[in-house]
């Protein structure tokens, strides 16, 4: 510890001993930093935050359809910012070259824009862009093109994006038409062909022959029941005509023995033989009705008596039924014949029902599917009229460039500052370096280390300070201080004069 | 002792420096004007309540540490310094004027340094003859050559004109019995040499051989270490009392 204070204590005294070396050090010092601080190159930074919007115009449209690729969109616009294209416009938007320019130069120009140029992602999405330039107007002009160029390529390439997905859907909706004719063709072919109905249809109809069927089995019982019935009629019906015919028979000798019996009766009391005989053959022969009759109650009919209506009736219906019935056989063999061609074509429905759905669904999905395209290809316009309008660029200036008023970097008055600052440090630094390096003895107590021990240090005398060098010291100091404040004074005035811009 | 080279001076020492009665021999040099305060400090000779208390302090110190060494003795000190401008001329004198500082003791500085003598600051006029006129002509008293200084009780002797042969007179016998007349003149009487270089010259080594201590002073930032053991070498160890470092 007593060693570097015995050093600082020399250090500072080789500087009061080179007070005037020092001092011109620390002019030289100060003004060669101020030079430096003349002719340091300027550089002025204008910067632009950008949002990039993550929307795609694919990813709404096939939105469940197809899946998108999702990237950095900051890290992508460094990409697209940093190709030569971009480069290349934005230096001619700059008017950084012309047509004159030589590819050689050119080259030059677009590395060096893009060397000064510096992306930089600020969170997801954001980003900003930088351009650092000599000039504040060249740095403003530049990045202000460069933004530009950046967001029309992107509109543009959005656009085309756009414009391609429109293509895209309407190539897939074609298709997806060329598929759907096909397959109402097929269906429409498949129709045509197939005439026997569906399954339904032949199970209905089979049911109506069944019941058909049955209520003619049914008809056909009764028919023939009342045949059978008729022809019983019938059957009674002759004997009572028989009968009938013998009553009338005996009535009508009846009549006339009644006749002959009144004729007698005129002429011949009842007593007379004859009317006896004939009245016991008349009570005969109403015996003989009575018997006959057996009991009935045999209308006697009038004249007509072989005119039988009911025995006609009967006949008649007995034809009729009998005609019905047959009739009715035929048709039922006929509508057994039509239940087995049913069930025939039932089996065959059964088996072209499977092609038939298949050609259906086929039909349905195609349609949907088209039907949703044809949805999404108007969409799909509308999006690519939107990005041909401009409305869906996908990057925003989110913080527009601001005119760069100030460098950045070292400016010219931190120069300024630190040139004296450094001026006193160099000269310090240098003494304070020698006062270390220097082999010769400067410390008291390195020397009473270092000595043998039987040797002694008897005192250390501090430096005298007489009033006679005080004096000498001031007259020294006052004329490095005149040299000082002159140096300083032209310090400050080129500073101020830098500073106000006269300089 | 001669007081005809001197510049005429009142005497302005306090009172009680005759009445102290520690030895009459004292009182009867011949005192003269002494410096102000201001005087001495131009010429850095330390004095009782000087400003920079811890120079004072340093050669009061070197004087207490060489007295102990002294055994009540008087004492002849030779003073040398390493390099050249060393501050040999510098810490002789102020040892002397701490030394004359001391109740009851004087002081005498005997410059021997041929190569920058202080005469000239410490005496107003340059002085006739010196030590080396003495040591050449046999014709010169020891009164002739020693000189009141401004300091109150240190005598000095200037070193004179003839410093050709310098280093053969001081090795010579007249040098010793100087020496010894001078060492016994007064009681509590010190004697304090000043010598060149050590490491320049060989007047250092020749004299030493008349002291009874030598002292090395080592200059801040002028010499590095072996230049220092050389300096104590050329001294001789057995005489050798330490190191004064000057800053």
């Amino acid at each position: 510890m007593n060693y570097y204070n015995d050093l600082l204590r020399a250090a500072i005294r080789e500087v009061i001993n080179f007070k005037t070396t020092a001092t011109m050090v620390f002019m030289a010092v100060s003004f060669a930093v101020l030079a430096l601080g003349f002719f340091w190159p300027k550089s002025y930074v204008t910067s632009t935050l950008l949002y990039a919007d993550v929307s795609n115009i694919i990813q709404p449209l096939l939105k469940g359809r197809a899946v998108m690729t999702t990237m950095d969109r900051s890290e992508r616009a460094r990409e697209v910012i940093y190709t030569r294209r971009i480069m290349e416009e934005v230096a001619k938007k700059a008017q950084l070259i012309d047509d004159m320019t030589t590819s050689d130069q050119k080259e030059k120009i677009i590395n060096g824009l893009r060397a000064k140029t510096y992306v930089v992602s600020e969170t997801k999405n954001y980003f900003r862009i930088e351009y650092e330039n000599e000039l504040p107007d060249k740095s403003f002009e530049v990045l202000n093109a460069l933004v530009n160029v950046f967001i029309e390529d992107s509109a543009r390439q959005k656009r085309e994006e756009s414009y391609g997905a429109f293509k895209f859907i309407d190539a897939q909706v074609q298709t997806y038409k060329g598929q759907l004719e096909l397959a109402e063709r097929n269906l429409k072919d498949f129709k045509a062909s197939n005439l026997d109905g569906n399954e339904r249809s032949v199970a209905s109809r089979i049911s109506n022959l069944r019941n058909s069927i049955g209520e003619l089995k049914l008809t056909l019982a009764e028919h023939n029941n009342e045949i059978r019935q008729i022809q019983s009629q019938l059957n009674d019906e002759s004997k009572y005509l028989l009968k009938k015919n013998r009553v009338d028979e005996y009535k009508a000798r009846l009549s006339t023995l009644k006749a002959q019996l009144d004729q007698l009766r005129l002429s011949y009391t009842d007593s007379y033989p004859d009317v006896l005989a004939l009245k016991a053959r008349v009570d005969d022969l109403q015996r003989e009705i009575v018997t006959v009759s057996d009991g009935e109650a045999v209308v006697s009919s009038g004249a007509d008596n072989d005119l039988n209506p009911l025995y006609d009736q009967l006949r008649q219906k007995l034809a009729e039924t009998s005609l019905q019935t047959s009739t009715e056989r035929r048709r039922l063999v006929y509508l057994e014949n039509l239940l087995k061609e049913e069930f025939s074509r039932s089996a065959r429905v059964a088996e072209r029902q499977a092609e038939s759905s298949d050609l259906t669904r086929d039909y349905d999905v195609i349609k949907q599917v088209y039907e949703e395209m044809l949805g999404r290809k108007e969409s799909a316009r509308l999006s690519m009229t939107l990005d041909i309008e401009g409305q869906g660029v996908s990057y925003k200036i989110q913080e527009p460039a601001i005119f760069p008023l100030f460098s950045t970097g070292l400016q010219f008055f931190h120069f300024a500052l630190i040139g004296p600052l450094l001026g006193l440090l160099v000269p310090v630094g240098l003494v304070g370096a020698y006062v270390f390096v220097d082999p010769r003895l400067r410390s008291a107590s390195l020397l009473a280390s270092e000595l043998p021990e039987e040797i002694q240090i008897l005192g250390i005398v501090p430096h005298v300070n007489t009033p006679f060098t005080s004096r000498l010291l001031r007259a020294d100091v006052i004329v490095l201080a005149i040299v000082c404040t002159i140096g300083m004074t032209i310090y400050g005035s080129l500073v101020a004069g830098r500073l106000t811009g006269s300089l | 002792m001669k007081e005809e080279p001197l510049r005429k001076v009142t005497r302005v020492a306090p009172d009680f420096m005759e009445s102290s009665g520690v030895d009459d021999s004292i009182n009867d040099m011949n005192q003269i004007l002494l410096w102000s305060n201001a005087e001495l400090q131009d010429r850095k000779i330390i004095y009782p309540g000087m400003q920079q208390r811890e120079v004072l302090n340093a050669f009061r110190e070197i004087r207490t540490k060489i007295v102990a060494d002294a055994h009540e003795k008087n004492l002849v000190v030779l003073v040398t310094s390493v390099g050249h401008k060393g501050g040999a001329s510098f810490s002789a004198l102020n040892m002397a004027a701490a030394f004359a500082m001391d109740e009851g003791k004087t002081a005498l500085y005997i410059d021997c340094n041929l190569d920058e003598s202080t005469s000239d600051d410490l005496l107003p006029i340059t002085p006739e003859y010196g030590i080396t006129d003495y040591l050449a002509n046999d014709a010169i008293k020891i009164e002739d050559i020693i000189y009141a200084t401004g300091i109150h009780k240190l005598r000095m002797v200037p070193v004179g004109n003839s410093k050709e042969r310098a280093v053969e007179y001081f090795s010579s016998r007249r040098m010793q019995q100087f020496i010894r007349e001078v060492r016994s003149r007064y009681k509590d009487r010190f004697v304090v040499i000043d010598t060149p270089s050590a490491s320049k010259s060989i007047e250092a080594r020749v004299l030493s051989q008349h002291c009874d201590a030598s002292v090395l002073v080592v200059p801040s930032g002028q010499v590095v270490m072996d230049q220092v053991m050389a300096g104590i070498d050329a001294l001789g160890r057995e005489k050798f009392a330490g190191l004064i470092f000057n800053n």
